[in-house]
């Protein structure tokens, strides 16, 4: 039972003093700090940008491929083509923004914090 | 054989088709290797700097980007081939050498983006700074495949119909 009382314990003392912890624990110690703290929940926010980009890979280049071959400009398929391969750059871009405005701090829970 | 013609003969075809398989076969290779480098790389930041993951998964993106390249092409000229159409033989080399030219700048660009997505994100870990390099390193090994893909498209509108 003591190291279950030491859930909330540990968990603070990871968010003040991570830097002094070693960053690879002794694998016996990981699998007992997995066992207490399985990791923050993963934000909403990751998972909504995490769902968005993934399904506009998926959907978006071929979509508009067909969007544009079928009814926009019939009949021309390099256009859609060209379409195709310029909305996958859009959705690689936009990742790129995304990625760029992250916050990069050093403390590992910086974005908890904010 | 009533339309027999030598400007048709009937293995044209088999050319376009190589031609596809040859687009999604090397594009996807290309991809799948960018993929795997890059996505070792960001497993092993991922235990020290768990806040880098979202920034480190550029490389893998791209890599996605190159598969939709040889998708692309590959729909492209299967759209032009079909049993009541006349296909030439010129039409079947062009086809062939469009996804040749796909499949094979998708697959030297993935591999650029495997290693340096690779080397990148091990980087960035400990440099910050390395970040807009790699960024734009990365884009220039993409933009490779952006040539293939423009070439394949140029020889595509000179096959068609």
């Amino acid at each position: 039972m003591a190291t279950r009382r030491n859930v909330s314990k540990e968990e603070k003392k990871t968010e003040d003093a991570s830097a002094s912890l070693p960053a690879v624990l002794p694998r016996a110690m990981q699998a007992e700090k997995m066992k207490n703290n399985p990791g923050p929940a993963i934000p909403n926010d990751v998972l909504f940008k995490l769902f968005g980009f993934t399904l506009a890979m998926l959907i978006g280049p071929i979509g508009c491929y067909y969007l544009s071959t079928n009814y926009i400009f019939p009949g021309s398929t390099v256009l859609g083509a060209s379409i195709a391969a310029v909305m996958a750059n859009v959705v690689l871009f936009a990742f790129v923004i995304v990625a760029m405005r992250e916050p990069d701090d050093d403390s590992p829970d910086s974005r908890k914090n904010k | 054989m009533a339309d027999h013609n030598p400007l048709t003969p009937a293995f044209a075809p088999f050319f376009g088709m190589a031609g596809i398989a040859f687009a999604m076969i090397g594009g996807c290779a290309g991809a799948a290797f960018g993929t795997a480098k890059s996505g070792i790389g960001i497993s092993g930041i991922g235990i020290f700097r768990p806040e880098l993951i979202m920034k480190s998964l550029i490389p893998v993106v791209m890599s996605g980007i190159l598969g939709v390249y040889s998708l692309v092409v590959a729909v492209l000229i299967a759209g032009d081939m079909g049993p009541e159409k006349s296909y030439s033989l010129f039409q079947g080399f062009c086809h062939f050498g469009a996804g040749l030219t796909v499949g094979l700048t998708g697959l030297a660009a993935g591999y650029a983006i495997g290693n340096v997505g690779d080397s990148g994100v091990r980087a960035y870990m400990s440099q910050s700074r390395v970040y807009v390099g790699m960024v734009l390193i990365l884009i220039f090994a993409e933009v490779l495949g952006l040539y293939g893909l423009i070439v394949a498209l140029i020889l595509n509108t000179k096959g068609g119909s």
